[in-house]
């Protein structure tokens, strides 16, 4: 035997020798999968952009998902570049100082979350007293909430979907949150009567169960009006309406708002095209062309809204403001909320930690404010369905 | 629970132990650092583990989150430095060679490709191209790092340890 012979067989037996006797910690898989979980619902976006459109547009397709991880606060943000040639003036007004100077208006017609603490249409608040929540979508047996709670230690303990009625009372759902990415995966159909956590789906008007969803459905990424589109092994794409078969799509098809045909998908130089998708899962473009810092798209498809609050029509991309100053941009991932072909619900920043709702009219170039600021974390977004 | 969550508990509760120990000695006996290492591993295969259809290939997937995920760890933590920096301070010539920790102060004085290449090849006994697929590097690369490694495993434990007659246990000065 050779030296080098003789001490490789020494090593093998020194690393015998000090083998640990060691053993996993009681509740590793638990608190594994609910890391997991929590980890793939931050990645929901990157997942469907990086399958369907490649690396290159990821940035553009994550922010549009309204699921970018981080992003530099607003306030702090260069200029955004214009649309159109011609020259916009360099200073631009904060989002905080703007919203702050809107008029008030009405409430919002949505129940909406501020950090934790589920605002409902009525004018009920209820603070959940949970780690972290974020809607799942209006049914028609109540608002469907999914939670995080942390142990003593701040360690994610658990997750669970809540019901939470109108007058603010709530009521823990049967249906698990341990399928793949959960909440964000758990779609709500545009009726608010079928409600799937991405296993079963559930009438919730009679509770019962009507089906399931194909057994290969990883992430859900939205419930439209032409069925549910979701992923399949990090790479394929489907469309699929309850009883039927499931359709593959050709490629990442864009993020869709629930209840909407209409959606957006990134292109490679960071703009984006407003998309509809066909009951034969078809997807045509509908846009002119490829809209730099376009944020959201009416559900009928004519309107687009940049990042910093300029309206766009899609047939001809001529621009307009819903400001008289120009603005700095709202993050990529602020919440949006279509509340009919020309009217939005918007969160912007209000300064210290705090957001705004704001509703605007893109027909009319109007804005108003509809809360007051709220307490939502440096970075967070007041949460729409 | 999904199939998918079924599998994954499944191979946790038949894999995790041995992950761990193998983690212990990427870890350099930090037993805190492997739990972490594990956790993070088991995590990110988790995330990913509708990618692995075939389950012979799910240790080597495993194992490869593993080693490169103790790579971006590595000693840039000042935990480990000053974890790194006390075993090595007992691993003076002068200690005490029946210390237990004696293998762990010398895995730690490696680089951290030499020691996963040690670990695997060694504790592991994973072919170099095995090892070459974890570290995502060539097979090349591998015998380089298993070589640096050996030599300086050599010398550094070449006043604890005597090689064994063939067959018998090792004998420990």
């Amino acid at each position: 035997m050779s030296v080098d012979e003789d001490f490789e067989t020494v090593l093998r037996q020194q690393f015998r020798l000090h083998e640990p006797r060691v053993s996993p910690a009681a509740g590793l898989t638990h608190r594994i999968m609910a890391e997991g979980r929590r980890e793939r619902r931050k990645r929901r976006a990157r997942y469907a952009v990086s399958a369907g459109v490649g690396a290159v547009a990821l940035g553009a397709a994550v922010s549009m998902s309204g699921l970018r991880p981080s992003e530099p606060d607003t306030a702090k943000e260069p200029a955004v570049p214009a649309t159109s040639g011609t020259a916009r003036p360099a200073e631009k007004q904060a989002l905080a100082e703007w919203a702050a100077g809107l008029p008030r208006g009405a409430a919002p017609e949505v129940a909406y979350l501020a950090g934790t603490t589920v605002h409902l249409p009525g004018g009920a608040v209820r603070d959940l007293d949970v780690a972290d929540a974020a809607i799942v979508g209006q049914t028609v047996a109540g608002l469907i909430i999914f939670v995080e709670e942390n142990d003593p230690q701040g360690v994610l303990a658990g997750t669970r979907f809540v019901l939470v009625q109108d007058d603010g009372t709530t009521t823990d759902m049967q249906a698990s949150t341990a399928v793949e990415g959960a909440a964000y995966e758990a779609v709500v159909s545009p009726d608010g009567r079928y409600f799937t956590n991405g296993d079963q789906v559930i009438d919730k008007s009679t509770g019962a169960t009507v089906g399931e969803m194909p057994e290969a459905a990883e992430v859900l990424v939205s419930w439209t009006s032409e069925g549910i589109i979701y992923s399949a092994r990090g790479q394929e794409y489907f469309l699929w309406r309850l009883g039927e078969a499931p359709i593959a799509l050709d490629g990442f098809p864009g993020v869709f708002d629930v209840g909407s045909d209409v959606g957006l998908r990134g292109a490679q130089n960071g703009c984006a095209e407003a998309v509809r998708i066909a009951g034969s899962g078809e997807v045509t473009t509908l846009s002119a062309g490829c809209v730099p810092d376009l944020l959201s798209v009416s559900p009928d498809g004519t309107t687009g809204v940049t990042t910093d609050l300029r309206v766009i029509d899609l047939a001809t991309a001529d621009a307009s403001s819903l400001s008289d100053t120009p603005l700095h941009s709202v993050r990529r991932d602020s919440e949006i909320h279509w509340l009919d072909d020309d009217d939005l619900l918007l969160s912007v920043p209000a300064g210290n930690g705090s957001s705004r709702l704001v509703r605007c009219s893109t027909a009319a170039l109007r804005c108003e404010s509809a809360t007051g600021p709220v307490q939502v974390g440096v970075n967070e977004s007041v949460r729409l369905p | 629970m999904t199939a998918r969550d079924e599998e994954f508990t499944r191979y946790v509760e038949t894999r995790s132990a041995a992950l761990l120990r193998t983690a212990v000695f990427l870890c350099s006996g930090d037993s805190a650092a492997a739990e972490d290492l594990v956790q993070a591993t088991l995590v990110k295969a988790y995330v990913h583990w509708s990618r692995v259809r075939d389950e012979h290939k799910r240790d080597a997937y495993v194992r490869k989150i593993m080693v490169r995920e103790s790579y971006r760890r590595g000693p840039a933590r000042a935990k480990d430095v000053a974890h790194v920096a006390e075993i090595r301070d007992r691993a003076s010539p002068a200690g005490d060679h029946d210390d237990h920790l004696s293998l762990f102060p010398q895995l730690a004085a490696l680089p951290r490709q030499q020691r996963a290449v040690v670990v695997l090849r060694y504790y592991e006994d994973l072919s170099e191209q095995q090892i070459a697929d974890a570290l995502g590097c060539s097979t090349g690369s591998v015998k380089q790092h298993a070589s640096r490694g050996l030599a300086t495993l050599r010398e550094r434990l070449h006043d604890t340890y005597r090689a064994p007659a063939e067959g018998a246990d090792v004998e420990r000065r």
